[in-house]
């Protein structure tokens, strides 16, 4: 590619969001490229979410097979765990999915240029790599997402430093794992190299795992944890890394004044936009101090013409609030009427065992708003049928309803299969439903999304089974 | 078929109730759609309410005269080919024959509407308690959907959602009637009862909503106003010769305010649930006293408008203000108020904010005072026309840095005072 080429809408980054936003604007009719230089499908499809949940699946199954098979009398003899393999696995489904990308890009007629994106100006982006050229467009979209962090003083060599960039290729486990950071990344991977033999020890300076989310969440999952023998040293800080004898010494303060040995550290503090070196003072694109792209309630930046959606512009830094934003840009694009974005219905997930998802308000949030009035429903999966036969007791399904018309404003979740059963919360709370509406909603049994209606009937005050 | 009704639309953000001055039509008439049938007065317009729907006036059911409050059914129509001196009209959906005066109401939807109305449960349950007929609320959501923000607005325009307590039944601003005993009063004789006018109640309500609403934080800026001043004469003349009209003050301290929001966006904002929205329109609010009381008509787009641009549209503004003609598009959409109390303002007061907005700036009397200032290295007293300028802010939204920057902008702006006209 030489001679510039112009479209409607150029989207640089084709992640989660820059591709879902490609195509919906080609669906509007518009002509669309894609400038993207790696892989489409963005970290998520490429080094996140989705090779993780491979690894998770194997976790989950050996940690099935070690807890629960004699219960069902299943009874491996010598379990055998080759984490290559399920590195693998992971990595063929990234490969199948990528491709699953580019077809639905030559199925709308998006244009994939291949380089780096950088603004160049009022309507123009400059790619350099494979396609090298000039990409004019009438509109811009930012869809360039985020990176690990990683903080000083601390250098990642892939070999014994990682991020989750680099462990998802790395196929030994080692025995003893330092994992820091308690998010949803550090959660993850605890319980991958746990189930796989690793001796892991969790480090997270705020003083609950999950910090942000709700409080009893948190608990039950750190007693989880605690169960599974990985360790969770919460209100701990992060001082020094030192390498000493081809082995880690990682130094810690806070709770606890410790060296702590590793022979793999798995760096899991949080992740920063990728806003750096893409042309944005071209054209005046605003960033905060975060580095974050400034954007109005209908995702545009400073500068006319160019939008900017997903990691790039902070919130939370999930997929598919970067998906459901790029459909919402195209569609303001296109001039569409549509309703506003409403984070307060992005739901969050974690998808280790017990799974943990969240929507809406923490019960300390709903309090702070509402007052003490708030109606909250807790059903503990104990006291699930469906549960109990799965041996998957540990967790519990608490919503929370504001007090004067029951609406729905929060819905906290821990257990197996939290992550899927969040999804009726969302529709309910996308529809302004209160509890009145799930209760009132027939849940087969015995089926887990039961503890969704006896929660909701819970915080009626009539609950039937708790 | 069943008869329409037709019902006294909201005629603006705050209209609450209407007077019949004049029908149009009687009894037995045959009318088209869209056709005229009574002249309706409200504090703020007056207005035409046309025919929902082509048929034959079945019945008046409020007199001339008479005041009732929105929504209320001032007539029957009955649909049908009876209509036989108007051409052939199709009877049509009542929302496309809602007339363009009640942008925001489907005016003469038929109660049919409010039940087949798709809205969330909130929302429902919200309309109920505030006496909201879902028919009458355009829907923001997926498909049309009324949401709980739909009728929160059309409840009580200024009231965040969650704190939705004011119904919206008219005639009760939100304290009254709760009012603990040592706030009675007894009568005696020898008071004057004077009862209030609709405008008053509704500014009353609106008061009271705002200082519970916002809490109100107060900055004042003595600003000396001698390069205005000086400006203001060596053209007065030539202005008044060319437009017909005084170049008052007013307009400099909007140029001034429009200028300084543009640089501090928070003050040019909104409280949404647990929001602040910065607004890209810059829309000044003026406040202008007539003989039934205080109209806040709005100068749209103002920052893009040159000083005699102001100055022409606040004329217009308050022109038709007096006269009771403006619409009431032109009453709604503010994002910032500057309030001109005129000659008697006295040295400053705080005005309230206008709800939903952040701020008001409220100008004090402008007169000869005595101040310091360095004249060629000593301090000596001078006398210099000054004003002070007074900006209530809403504390949720501004924080004090802001707000004094922002004030002490428009003061700087004020003494730079560089215009052309």
């Amino acid at each position: 590619m030489s001679a510039a080429r112009t479209f409607d809408l150029a989207v640089v980054g084709a992640g989660p969001g820059g591709y879902v936003a490609a195509i919906r604007a080609a669906q509007l009719g518009m002509q669309v490229a894609v400038i993207e230089e790696d892989r489409p499908g963005g970290v998520c499809l490429n080094w996140g979410c989705i090779p993780s949940k491979a690894l998770l699946t194997g976790a989950e199954l050996v940690e099935t097979l070690r807890l629960h098979g004699d219960t069902f009398g299943v009874t491996p003899q010598g379990l055998v765990l080759d984490y290559g393999k399920a590195i693998d696995h992971s990595r063929k489904t990234a490969d199948r999915l990528c491709k699953g990308v580019h077809s639905l890009f030559r199925k709308n007629a998006v244009t994939l240029v291949s380089g780096r994106g950088r603004l160049a100006g009022p309507g123009a982006v400059q790619v350099t790599g494979e396609d090298a050229g000039e990409v004019r467009a009438e509109r811009i979209l930012l869809a360039t997402g985020s990176t690990e962090w990683v903080p000083p003083g601390i250098e990642v060599d892939g070999q014994r430093v990682l991020t989750s960039r680099e462990a998802l290729e790395s196929k030994t486990v080692p025995e003893r794992m330092v994992v820091i950071g308690a998010g949803a990344v550090g959660v993850e991977f605890a319980y991958i190299y746990a189930n796989y033999g690793s001796q892991v020890t969790m480090i997270e300076m705020a003083e609950q795992m999950l910090p942000g989310a709700d409080h009893d969440v948190a608990a039950t999952l750190q007693r989880e944890y605690r169960r599974k023998r990985i360790e969770v040293k919460t209100g701990t800080r992060f001082e020094e890394l030192k390498r000493a004898n081809g082995g880690l010494r990682v130094r810690v303060s806070g709770a606890e004044e410790a060296e702590i040995e590793a022979d793999q550290v798995l760096v899991a503090i949080g992740r920063r936009p990728l806003s750096e070196d893409l042309g944005l003072e071209s054209v005046g694109v605003e960033t905060d101090d975060k580095g974050f792209v400034r954007v109005d309630a209908e995702l545009r930046t400073t500068a006319a013409g160019v939008w900017a959606i997903g990691d790039l512009i902070g919130g939370p830094l999930l997929a598919h609030k970067a998906s459901h934003e790029g459909t919402a840009v195209a569609e303001w694009m296109a001039g569409m009427k549509r309703p506003p974005l409403d984070h307060r219905t992005i739901p969050g997930c974690i998808y280790a065992q017990p799974q943990v998802a969240w929507i809406g308000r923490s019960e300390a949030e709903a309090r702070e708003e509402f007052g003490d009035g708030i109606r909250v429903g807790s059903f503990p999966f104990t006291a699930s049928g469906k549960a109990i036969a799965a041996a998957h007791s540990a967790g519990f399904v608490k919503l929370i309803a504001e007090p004067r018309y029951g609406e729905i404003v929060g819905a906290h979740l821990v257990g197996a299969g939290a992550t899927e059963l969040v999804a009726e919360i969302g529709l309910a709370m996308t529809l302004e439903c209160t509890t009145a509406e799930i209760a009132a909603t027939t849940h087969a049994h015995p089926t887990l999304a039961e503890a969704i209606h006896e929660a909701a009937l819970l915080a009626e005050g009539r609950g039937i089974n708790f | 078929m069943a008869s329409v009704g037709v019902e006294l639309p909201a005629l603006g953000e705050s209209v609450v109730e209407g007077t019949v001055s004049r029908w149009l039509v009687k009894e037995g008439d045959v009318v088209r759609v869209d056709q005229p049938l009574v002249e309706v007065t409200t504090d703020k317009v007056d207005a035409e309410i046309p025919s929902p729907t082509a048929g034959v006036v079945e019945k008046i059911l409020v007199p001339e005269g008479e005041t009732v409050p929105v929504g209320s059914v001032l007539a029957q129509i009955a649909p049908g080919a009876e209509a036989a001196a108007a051409p052939p009209a199709p009877v049509e959906p009542a929302a496309a024959a809602a007339p363009a005066a009640a942008a925001a109401a489907p005016a003469a939807a038929p109660s049919a509407a409010a039940v087949e109305a798709r809205a969330t449960p909130v929302a429902r349950r919200m309309a109920e308690d505030s006496q909201v007929d879902l028919g009458d609320v355009a829907g923001s959501g997926v498909s049309g959907r009324v949401t709980k923000r739909d009728v929160a607005a059309v409840a009580a325009p200024s009231a965040p959602p969650a704190a939705a307590a004011a119904p919206a039944a008219p005639r009760a601003p939100a304290a009254r009637g709760e009012l603990p005993a040592y706030m009675h009063y007894e009568l005696q004789e020898g008071d004057r009862v004077v009862p209030m006018t609709p405008l008053r109640r509704i500014v009353a309500e609106h008061m009271v909503l705002s200082k519970q609403t916002s809490p109100h934080v107060g900055t004042v800026a003595e600003v000396d106003m001698g390069g205005v001043a000086r400006f203001r004469d060596g053209h007065k003349r030539a202005f008044r010769e060319a437009n017909g009209y005084s170049l008052t003050f007013l307009p400099f301290i909007v140029h001034a305010t429009v200028r300084a929001l543009r640089e501090y966006p928070r003050l040019n904002a909104s409280v949404v649930e647990d929001a602040i929205v910065e607004k890209q329109g810059v829309h000044i609010g003026v406040a202008v006293e007539t003989d039934k009381g205080l109209v806040v008509p709005v100068v749209r787009h103002a920052d893009r408008l040159s000083l005699a641009g102001l100055a022409a549209a606040i004329e217009d503004l308050s022109g038709r203000a007096r006269g009771k003609k403006l619409s009431p598009d032109e009453l709604r959409g503010g994002t910032f108020t500057v309030s001109n109390p005129g000659r008697h303002g006295n040295l400053y007061g705080f005005a309230i904010i206008n709800q939903p907005q952040v701020g008001i700036l409220r100008m004090g009397e402008i007169a000869k005072r005595p101040v310091v200032r360095e004249l060629d290295g000593e301090d000596a007293i001078v006398i210099r026309p000054t004003m002070h300028l007074a900006l209530s802010y809403d504390h949720r939204a501004v924080d004090g840095a802001p707000a004094n920057g922002f004030l002490h902008r428009v003061r700087e702006l004020l003494e730079e005072a560089e215009y052309t006209l």
